[in-house]
């Protein structure tokens, strides 16, 4: 008996932070309006109402620059609680279909229902019952292809609220005639290549020879054109799997080029991680800093961790010298972002030869663990977090 | 005020009698600095601050010796990296007072010898053990608070400046390189109070400045360079043969008053010592194919006869008095001009023959300007470019009626952007760093000679493009005595050098201009009379065509004239000039005793020496007096300096009879020729060079319009001369390959375009492709190419995309071609098949829509040259229904609705000052020139200057057989609106050329 194909559904809430906010407040509802970290005339946008984004305000922008496009532009500060609390209910509700959901960012959930083909229907209606978004959802075989059936979908629909469905054996017909821009991850300079080959459909992608395509495009070439064909073996991996990397950013708003708000900024993202690794009782062997410049340029760092560590103060001094690295411009930075990854269970052995500075810092760093543990993590705030 | 003025005066009004200037590791300053101290009534100190890593110290100067010292210590600073600052001062510091708080300097200093004229720097703040110090090494003491800038307020100021000559933000700015916030100008009491416990300190700084006065500057008098080390009687001997053995030549029978003419200029060359600065000119102009002797030197008979100038002085009554008469004071220098690619070789001649230790270039001081103090201040608080480059794009034209950046973008050029923060602080700081000075670089062609070291007059360094430059400006190098030649790169002569190269290689004929002279040409004339002189040399400008067709005057003596007239403050001269060419008014002048003076341009004064002239006449001036008065009127501030002048021109003309009202139409008339002017010998020079260009461009247009875009020369961006030239009948083919050289070339009707304007081609790259063309021939294919070439595939990529492989490779799309080159890169391919030959190795890649095709040629080329981008508009022109601009004429007079693509624009002022601009537009049919009177220009501000095709309505005026639109609105024509071609085309306008030199 030949095994049942996969199933994967991509679940994606069109402008997931503007319906949380729409929810929130009705009047919004109709309303162009986006949602803004700070009311500050340089903070950027974070998402876009449709009414909004029809009349050409995009994700990105600043706040001002927003205003000049629609002048009685609305604006809304996100509720990162309520915007928690949506995300968590969605994974709550998609897990009840199937145990094989993986976030893949605010409002997007892949949900392996192999198996439960049919249940996708029910997914779409069950959501919809929340009364709070509007979702699409992409059904196929694989999650490169349910994700570009909802990119597709949105592309004709903007308002987004459907289902698409790939019928297995049906990817490579579905793709071709779709523009390659609805591939996900690709960059510049791989969007630059497409250009100058002309190609500008999934099918002149598809029907290019893997090896050469290794050699013109790069080592991404042969995936691309796997991708076009629409294979890809990626599995939909269970939250704990997932959760081998934990990530936290800060929108700085408005942009700054204040190297020590930035460093006390980078202290707090630290703590925070520290504080979830500490709960958790691991380490982290390496991290990933990512700086995004006001003219939208990104620069990432890596580094390894050695020992790995969860101490507050070998993170920061790592991060700090990454982000050293990757600050090297006078422009201002949007954003910064830190990634912790190859994560383990933190190690019980004690430094015997650790400095006596050193040990005075572990001793400080697991007081100020305590009291977070106790009171909340806004409870304490250490010296090093606040910009001088 | 300039930053030294307020220094000086600020000094003054708290209460200093002396002053010492000491900027670290340079004299930028100083010859003015001298100057404004005595004009303020202070003692000026003259030193250095030297900052370097084997020591730093303060230098100064008391004594004309220590001067000498002191530019030596600098040069070497500057130029030699293993200086050690300690063992030189150890060696030699005669004439110094070293102030040091490095106790590195002061140790090796007292361990050679006496070390009294060596004094231990105090500052405020703690000292006891610094003083403590000072005392084991048995060093005096002297107090200073290192004043950096004027009040404490400007401490802000000083720390943006130090941003961003570091490259750094605020915040990481390191504290080592930041003045303390007490280092203002504190009255001297607070000073005293400062070092109350250190009285003996303060003694020795009163008792150094009492050393340290110097009864006169210590740079001397003029300085002339040597010619082959020869005595000045020797020297003036070999130029007066030189003279007589060039005279029968070029005057036969040897006319009296030729002879008489060469005499006196002899004479007064003898006088002022300039023999030898005629004969090293003279040894420079021949080391080049071509040049342009120009400015007052060209009135000279020994310039022309030493063929430094081309122009024959008796000929066309040019005035020797302008460049060198008994009574002038300053050092007139000789400005000639090379082709601008030979220019280097000129100076390195210069500089090999004369000695590096004898020569170097004038520097410029570079200062702050409004659009680059708004992008250094914003570029430190974090911005990202395109945001700053969104405000100071439209500061070039707003700034001409205002030098605060936080004044000018509340006009209406302005109007939508918004300035919130941290704008207002960027904008704040930008208004305080105007005219503040930025950085040195290289004066365009000033060169100086001296027959000692240059280093003992001024301190040298070397410029970033690798050549001395001296410290000051040509002012101060003129003050300072210091004798400058102009060497100057001048673009249209290396156009006039290549069309008459490629009329040879085209026709087999030699274009030899001391044969055939072009100002007798008809053809130059008939393109003189019409304004049709696009790329012909100084009479292109709108304003000048406007000029030439409305005078319809097309001699050689007429465009001297116009050539000349044509300046900012001279408007109402040049309609009633116009009036008498075409005789509808008659040439009367102002008055009796400017009837001689004016005969030669309709009553009307026009050159510099028709105000020196008018001057003597008029109102008895002496010769130096009305070379004063022309002088001051070049100046900036010439209305503060005319003061004395006018009592005097007034009193003088009073005198001879003359009243008031006619004194004053005088005086309005002298006043036309503020801000900038020219001399006869200027124009009569630059004359010459128009009719050069003009008769290459009617009789050979193809070479001439390809030389002109081949050496971005010109008023004109390359594309407005492109636009022009297929306006004109020629046909315009892309880069191939094969065919094209690195420049543009022009043979019969056609135009080739050069690989030059590949944008990103590299010119190495280029020159090893057409040496490989030229032993190999022309390639066969694609494949052929790459095997030939060792080219980067992005460099090959860029010449498929300009369309250069079309012809070789006609069975591969461009998308195939670029498939073939990154595979190349990619893998080795096998080579015992031919890729070409197996096409099916090749994939389908469909050839580029129009539409990318048009996106990659704007790319590549920098513009669009298969069709005008206003052929993209088309159902929005079927709408609008312009008229095209060809037709203006018989418009006259009517409304019109015109389409057109900006191509370059003059701001201007009404008489109340008003803003308003004169824009030059484009059709596909013609150039026609619009005027924006204030009230419309204050409504289009905002979006002019853009590149976009824009919508004009207004009447057409005609004058004097010329016609203009003046414009009632105007408004961009958005061609993504046309859903008929391609929306999403996004063009750029190219940027300007350089100005020409």
């Amino acid at each position: 008996m030949e095994p049942e194909p996969r199933c994967v559904l991509h679940l994606d809430v069109p402008r997931f932070l503007a319906s949380i906010e729409r929810a929130i407040e009705p009047t919004l509802k109709t309303k162009a309006f986006a949602v803004v970290p700070t009311l500050a005339p340089r903070a950027p946008i974070l998402d876009v109402s449709l009414e909004a984004w029809r009349d050409g305000v995009r994700k990105g922008m600043m706040l001002y620059e927003a205003q000049k496009v629609i002048p009685r532009l609305r604006f809304a500060q996100p509720h990162w609680g309520a915007a928690r609390s949506a995300a968590d209910a969605l994974f709550a509700l998609t897990s009840s279909f199937s145990p094989l959901v993986e976030r893949a960012g605010h409002g997007h959930l892949y949900v392996d229902l192999t198996g439960h083909a049919t249940a996708s229907d029910r997914v779409l209606k069950a959501v919809r019952e929340m009364d709070a978004f509007n979702c699409v959802l992409g059904v196929a075989t694989n999650k490169l292809v349910s994700k570009v059936g909802t990119r597709a979908f949105k592309l004709r629909q903007p308002s987004g609220d459907g289902i698409v469905q790939v019928p297995p054996g049906g990817e490579q017909e579905f793709l071709s005639p779709l523009p390659v821009t609805l591939l996900p991850r690709l960059d510049r300079k791989i969007t630059g290549v497409f250009d100058l080959l002309n190609i500008r459909l999934m099918q002149s992608l598809a029907g290019l020879d893997p090896t050469d395509a290794y050699a013109v495009i790069g080592a991404e070439g042969p995936t691309l054109v796997r991708q076009a064909r629409g294979i890809d073996g990626a599995p939909v991996l269970s939250y704990t799997k997932s959760s081998d990397t934990i990530t936290d950013k800060i929108a700085f708003s408005p942009d700054t080029n204040d190297w020590n708000l930035i460093r006390a900024k980078l202290y707090r993202v630290v703590e925070r991680l520290v504080t979830i690794l500490t709960g958790r009782r691991e380490a982290a062997r390496s991290l990933v800093l990512e700086v995004e410049y006001a003219d939208l340029l990104r620069v990432r760092r890596s580094a390894r961790l050695r020992p790995p560590t969860a101490s507050t103060g070998a993170l920061f001094d790592t991060a700090s010298a990454s982000l050293e690295s990757a600050y090297t411009r006078r422009i201002r930075l949007r954003s910064l972002a830190l990634e912790l990854f190859g994560l383990m269970p933190a190690p019980t052995q004690i430094d015997l030869f650790a400095h006596v500075r050193k040990a005075k810092r572990l001793r400080l760093e697991g007081a100020a663990q305590a009291v977070r543990a106790k009171l909340g993590f806004d409870a304490i705030r250490v010296g090093a977090s606040i910009p001088c | 005020m300039n930053l030294l003025e307020e220094v000086v005066l600020a000094a003054r009004e708290r209460g200093y009698t002396s002053i010492a200037l000491t900027d670290v590791n340079n004299l930028y300053g100083c010859v003015k600095f001298w100057d404004l101290a005595k004009r303020a009534d202070l003692t000026p100190i003259l030193g250095a601050e030297i900052v370097h890593p084997t020591g730093a110290c303060v230098l100064l100067v008391r004594s004309k010796r220590g001067y000498s010292r002191l530019c030596e210590i600098l040069t070497a600073v500057h130029r030699h990296t293993d200086y050690d600052v300690a063992h030189a001062l150890a060696e030699d510091r005669s004439g110094l007072f070293v102030l040091t708080g490095d106790e590195r300097v002061l140790r090796a200093l007292r361990a050679h010898m006496d070390a009294s004229d060596v004094y231990g720097v105090v500052t405020p703040g703690p000292r006891r053990r610094w003083l403590r110090t000072l005392g084991s090494l048995g060093i005096q003491p002297v107090a200073t608070t290192e004043t950096t800038f004027l009040d404490p307020d400007d401490h802000t100021v000083h720390r943006v400046i130090r941003a961003i000559d570091l490259n750094h933000s605020l915040s990481r700015l390191p504290a080592s390189e930041i003045a303390p916030s007490t280092a203002w100008l504190m009255p001297p009491g607070a000073v005293v109070k400062e070092f109350r416990d250190a009285p003996e300190a303060l003694a020795n700084t009163v008792r150094i400045a009492q050393k340290c006065v110097l009864d006169s500057p210590p740079w001397g008098g003029t300085v002339f360079p040597s010619y082959d080390g020869l005595s000045e009687a020797d020297t003036f001997a070999l130029l007066e043969r030189r003279c007589n053995e060039a005279l029968p030549e070029k005057y036969p029978g040897r006319p009296p008053e030729v002879v008489a003419r060469l005499r006196r200029e002899l004479h007064i060359i003898r006088e002022k010592g300039f023999a030898g600065y005629f004969l090293v000119v003279r040894d420079i102009v021949r080391q080049a194919s071509r040049s342009c002797g120009r400015g007052s030197g060209a009135a000279s008979l020994v310039s022309y006869l030493l063929d430094i100038t081309a122009l024959d002085p008796i000929r066309h009554n040019l005035m020797f008095e302008r460049f060198l008469n008994p009574s002038r004071k300053d050092p007139p220098d000789i400005d000639v001009d090379f082709a601008w690619d030979e220019r280097d070789d000129v100076l390195d001649y210069v500089f090999k023959k004369y000695g590096l230790g004898h020569a170097a270039m004038v520097a410029n001081h570079v200062t702050f300007q409004p659009r680059m103090a708004v992008r250094e201040v914003a570029r430190v608080y974090g911005l990202p470019d395109d945001e700053i480059g969104r405000v100071t794009e439209r500061l070039g034209g707003a700034f001409e009626h205002t030098s605060r950046p936080s004044k000018a973008v509340r006009g209406n050029a302005f109007r939508d952007l918004d300035f919130e923060a941290p704008w207002p602080e960027i904008l704040n700081i930008a208004d305080k760093l105007i005219a503040l000075p930025r950085h040195l670089s290289v004066h365009p062609g000033g060169v100086i000679l001296t027959p000692g070291r240059i280093n003992r007059h001024v301190p040298i360094q070397t410029a970033t493009k690798g050549v001395p430059i001296i410290h000051w400006e040509k002012d101060q190098a003129e003050d300072a005595g210091l004798v400058k030649i102009d060497l100057l790169g001048n673009r249209s002569l290396a156009v006039i050098r290549d069309a008459i190269r490629m009329v040879k290689e085209n026709h087999g004929l030699e274009v030899d201009f001391s044969l055939a002279n072009p100002i007798d040409d008809p053809g130059a004339q008939e393109l003189m009379r019409t304004g049709r002189t696009m790329g012909c040399f100084y009479v292109e400008s709108p304003a000048m065509r406007l000029l030439l067709k409305r005078c319809g005057k097309p001699d050689y003596d007429h465009l001297v004239i116009a050539s000349s007239i044509i300046r900012p403050a001279a408007n109402p001269y040049i309609m009633e000039y116009i009036a008498r060419v075409r005789g509808e008014r008659p040439a009367t002048p102002i008055h009796a005793l400017l009837e001689p003076v004016l005969a030669d341009s309709y009553q009307i004064a026009v050159y510099q020496e028709h105000i020196m002239l008018t001057a003597m006449h008029f109102a008895g001036f002496d010769i130096a007096d009305a070379d004063g008065l022309r002088k001051a009127l070049g100046k900036k501030d010439y209305y503060a300096r005319l003061g004395k002048f006018k009592e005097r021109f007034y009193n003088g003309a009073r005198s001879k009879g003359v009243e008031d009202e006619t004194i004053g139409r005088v005086w309005a008339m002298m006043m036309s020729f503020s801000g900038y002017s020219f001399c006869k010998p200027h124009s009569a020079s630059y004359a010459m060079v128009s009719y050069q260009s003009a008769y290459l461009k009617a009789h050979y247009p193809a070479e001439h319009a390809a030389a002109v875009i081949s050496n971005q020369g010109g008023y004109y961006s390359w594309w407005a001369y492109h636009n022009e030239a297929i306006r004109s009948g020629l046909k315009v083919l892309p880069p191939s390959i094969n065919l094209s050289d690195w420049k543009w070339t022009g043979r019969d009707r056609t135009l080739r375009m050069g690989l030059m304007q590949v944008k990103g081609l590299n010119a190495e790259a280029a020159e090893v492709l057409l040496q490989d063309r030229k032993k190999g021939g022309p390639y066969g294919s694609l494949r052929e190419f790459m095997d030939r070439v060792e080219s980067d595939p992005s460099q090959t990529i860029l010449l498929i995309k300009a369309g250069a492989f079309d012809n070789v490779s006609a069975n591969l799309t461009r998308a195939q071609m670029i498939w073939y080159v990154l595979r190349e890169r990619g893998v080795s391919l096998r080579r015992n098949g031919s890729l070409f030959e197996t096409p099916t190795c090749l994939p389908v890649l469909d050839a580029y829509d129009e539409a990318t095709l048009l996106r990659h040629e704007a790319e590549v080329l920098g513009f669009l040259v298969s069709r005008h981008p206003l052929s993209l508009c088309r159902r929005e022109l079927e709408r609008i229904r312009p008229i095209p601009a060809s037709d203006l004429e018989k418009y006259a007079g009517k409304d019109v609705t015109l389409v057109g693509w900006w191509v370059t624009s003059k701001m201007a002022e009404t008489k109340k000052g008003e803003p308003m601009e004169f824009v030059s537009f484009e059709d596909t049919t013609a150039l026609f020139d619009a005027t924006l009177f204030p009230k419309v220009y204050a409504r289009a501000v905002s979006y002019l200057h853009r590149s976009v095709p824009y919508v004009l309505r207004g009447r057409v005026e005609e004058q004097y057989g010329a016609c203009t639109v003046t414009v009632k609105s105007i408004a961009p024509l958005d061609p993504t609106r046309d859903r008929s071609e391609h929306r999403r085309l996004s063009l750029r306008r190219p940027p300007p050329a350089p100005a020409p030199l």
